[in-house]
């Protein structure tokens, strides 16, 4: 095995020590249940019916070859002499009542189906601008951690989780309006098992408690409102201490750009 | 990529269970690991994230996360009832007790990067794709976790 810190490894006995222990403790844990007895069967509803949906979605191109054939077919069997006709009672039947629509009317093409759809519009309300962060910004915020920040750190989650949070037009408070940020990031959260991310809302102050993650901040403006992300602690303490806020108030610099 | 409408979780769970108990027990103590893993899976059962790269890489980086989640839940919660500052229990009975101190000072990051190196004796850039990290954070926080090992054990 190669490390890169080879002056920096632990002794022998130590290294005999961590292992062990890191061993007794898989010992000890309790085996895993029975697959069955996760208890998938407790999933609530939606669970089923987002499987139904995503279902349906991959037979819809199916469905159209299928209605394809069958409006092609019914071309070819109207065009087809009485023998044949006769030899195929029930599809020469079908075949009339087909070629009657085709000839009542012009024949249509069917839509094309796309297959990559446009994704939605978000709901009416206002689109949260994302700033992305310079060089400069990555280094400080970066701090001593090597590690680039990345979509999994706090501020560029929020904002990836879901761009387009509706907030509605009618006049809220900062409060109302955070609660809807926090309601939202955290139903996306729990989407995403990966994500590290809680958060939960203390509505007397207005802030919001974020977890862990290096050490930064994110400003947000959409026009109405603005976010600003702080997260701060220290990584030497490796441990989960940092923490971070985010808070919301009006935007004051910016002139409303909706009516 | 997997697709994990045809992806078979039951075998990832029969495939990667025991492993990830043991990661686990690592990051949250031997009492709590099956559950961590259990409500691991039961979370991406609920979620059925659309796709998936790399399955074991995957199913680390859920239990990690959960395990910091698990983490800050019992931090929160010692705080409110200053009871303790322990965040993480450990079943202790006949471990090397000044070993499990020594873990317990870890982040739940640093505890599996330890876990990966020593354990599954992984590379620093195996650990690394394990956990979905960059390998200088991996160099760092190990050569961070074993300073604070020496400190404890030496």
């Amino acid at each position: 095995m190669s490390r890169t810190y080879p002056d920096d490894e632990l002794s022998d006995a130590m290294q005999r020590r961590l292992t062990d222990v890191l061993g007794t403790l898989g010992d000890d844990a309790l085996p895993l249940r029975p697959f069955n007895e996760l208890g998938v069967h407790d999933l609530p509803s939606h669970f089923d019916e987002r499987h139904q949906r995503r279902l349906a979605l991959a037979l819809v191109p199916a469905v159209a070859v299928l209605i394809g054939a069958l409006v092609a077919g019914a071309f070819r069997w109207t065009s087809a002499d009485d023998s044949v006709q006769s030899d195929n009672q029930v599809k020469s039947t079908s075949s009339i009542e087909l070629s009657a629509d085709v000839t009542s009317s012009p024949p249509r093409t069917a839509p094309p189906i796309n297959p990559h759809p446009a994704p939605p519009t978000p709901a009416a309300g206002l689109v949260i601008e994302r700033r992305s962060m310079t060089d400069a910004e990555r280094t400080r915020l970066d701090g001593e951690d090597e590690r680039p920040l990345d979509c999994d750190d706090v501020g560029e989650a929020f904002w990836d989780f879901n761009p387009g949070v509706s907030l509605g037009s009618a006049p809220r408070s900062a409060d109302e309006v955070l609660l809807e940020v926090i309601n939202e990031l955290n139903r996306d959260a729990r989407e995403d098992p990966r994500t590290t991310l809680d958060y939960d809302y203390i509505p007397t102050t207005g802030w919001v408690e974020l977890t862990d993650r290096e050490s930064t901040t994110f400003v947000h403006t959409n026009g109405n409102w603005r976010f600003a992300i702080q997260v701060s602690g220290d990584a030497s303490l490796g441990n989960w201490t940092r923490s971070g806020a985010l808070v919301c108030e009006p935007d004051l610099q910016s002139s409303s750009p909706d009516p | 990529l997997t697709a994990v409408d045809t992806f078979g979780w039951e075998e990832a769970y029969v495939q990667y269970g025991e492993g990830l108990v043991r990661f686990a027990a690592a990051l949250v103590g031997s009492d709590n690991a099956e559950d961590l893993v259990a409500s691991t899976f039961l979370g991406l059962l609920r979620s059925r994230p659309r796709l998936i790269e790399h399955t074991s890489a995957y199913l680390y980086q859920c239990v990690l996360n959960a395990a910091q989640k698990h983490h800050r839940a019992e931090f929160r919660r010692s705080r409110r009832e200053l009871t303790s500052t322990t965040a993480i229990s450990y079943e202790a009975h006949d471990v090397d007790s000044d070993v499990v101190n020594a873990l317990r000072s870890l982040s739940p990051q640093q505890r599996a990067i330890v876990y990966l190196s020593y354990w599954e004796d992984l590379s620093a850039s195996a650990v690394a794709a394990r956990l979905g990290l960059s390998s200088g954070t991996v160099h760092k926080q190990l050569a961070r976790s074993r300073q604070r090992l020496r400190e404890a054990l030496g």
